[in-house]
């Protein structure tokens, strides 16, 4: 077997991005792949406070998991927060942190927003403090981004061709680890993200 | 193969503190209580009548803004500031550029008494365009309670007993003649 000499090179990014919870209802985003398919079993470690939940909505309701007794048990296990979802979790301790470690994706990635008004909870792919307009964000006419402030939320409707609400007529910034709504009034889109590493 | 690894570490630091204050998502967007909740046109705008109110209507050089109160028996008091309504040619005529409002005071969970009232952006408060004849309006007094979902929805801060409104004015001398005329016009046509 022939040995090549030449540079091939594979660029990635891995880290960590810790994202902090306060008592009570956190909303939230694992912007880092963990490579063993994003479980939030895997990604939510014990020591957790007893009755510490997550959330996951699906278009209508939520699936839920809870720490008890020392062990998840819930609706599904299997339950994934990966890059570009988000969960709620209802932190029934203390302010804590959680601590994602993984590879940022690179390439292009899609985050689906189903139309129709219907509410959807995405997140930015990119771990990076955004402002959606400069990320790309597929606005239509009449979608609005509500962004969880710990006990209500900040609201910004697209409509017009501009954006208009809380953020003072810009497009919100969603912060690293942020999850947030977006009630989609168009057709099924995607929210397609493309990062290369240089 | 020679592997470019960079280490982040980003920290997400989200100040967050539970306030005993509730939040209203004040907007009457189709998308934040459901569709036909409108602020429109009285007949006193004429040709207008029942349409959206917008800004520079056709028409209508005025521009209008909206204000959400907290009622409370005889007393009524501002929450924010006001939000100007669209101008002619938006798609959501009869809405107002929303935005969230904070009563100060009353826990999540408790009932409050709220009401919109929109006029003639060029005075300072609705009784004062009321007075000057120009246009003004308020919606009925409607019932708030943030829902208090668990998790919390964006819808638990939509105004969902907000009913829409319209605005009414003093036409104008030169509306009230045309008006005038035209009914005597009506009339003279029937007596022949």
């Amino acid at each position: 077997m022939a040995l090549s000499a030449s540079a091939a090179t594979s660029s990635n990014i891995v880290g960590y991005v810790k994202v902090n919870l306060t008592s009570g209802f956190n909303l939230v985003a694992n912007q880092l792949d963990n490579g063993a398919g994003n479980k939030v079993v895997d990604l939510f470690k014990a020591p957790l406070p007893e009755g510490f939940t997550v959330f996951k909505f699906n278009g209508t309701s939520y699936a839920s998991i809870s720490f008890v007794d020392n062990a998840w048990e819930g609706d599904d296990l299997n339950m994934t927060a990966a890059p570009g979802e988000g969960v709620f979790v209802r932190n029934t301790g203390g302010a804590s942190a959680v601590t994602f470690v993984g590879e940022v994706k690179t390439g292009s990635s899609t985050v689906n927003l189903t139309g129709g008004n219907k509410f959807n909870i995405v997140s930015s792919v990119i771990p990076q403090q955004v402002k959606l307009d400069d990320a790309g964000f597929p606005a239509t006419e009449g979608d609005s981004v509500f962004r969880f402030t710990g006990s209500s939320y900040a609201s910004d409707s697209f409509v017009d061709n501009a954006w208009e609400g809380d953020s003072g007529g810009v497009a919100p910034t969603v912060k690293v680890g942020e999850a947030f709504f977006v009630r989609n009034a168009g057709a099924d889109s995607a929210w397609t993200r493309n990062f290369v590493v240089n | 193969m020679n592997k470019i690894a960079t280490i982040l570490g980003i920290s997400a630091f989200a100040a967050i503190s539970l306030q005993a204050d509730q939040a209203i998502n004040f907007s009457n967007a189709a998308s934040a209580v459901g569709a036909g909740k409108l602020v429109t046109f009285d007949s006193s705008f004429g040709a207008l009548s029942g349409q959206g109110v917008v800004n520079n209507a056709v028409g209508n050089a005025a521009s209008y803004v909206a204000a959400l109160f907290l009622i409370d028996g005889a007393n009524a008091t501002q929450l924010g500031g006001t939000q100007a309504f669209r101008n002619a040619g938006t798609s959501s005529p009869g809405t107002w550029v929303g935005q969230s409002r904070t009563a100060v005071g009353p826990a999540q969970g408790t009932t409050l008494s709220l009401q919109v009232r929109a006029w003639d952006a060029a005075f300072g408060s609705m009784e004062a365009a009321k007075a000057a004849d120009k246009g003004w309006g308020q919606s009925a007094v409607f019932t708030f309670k943030d829902a208090l979902s668990a998790p919390p929805a964006p819808g638990d801060i939509a105004m969902v007993n907000f009913t829409g409104f319209s605005i009414t004015q003093v036409p104008e001398p030169s509306t009230i003649a045309l008006g005038a005329l035209g009914v005597a016009g009506l009339l003279f046509f029937r007596r022949k």
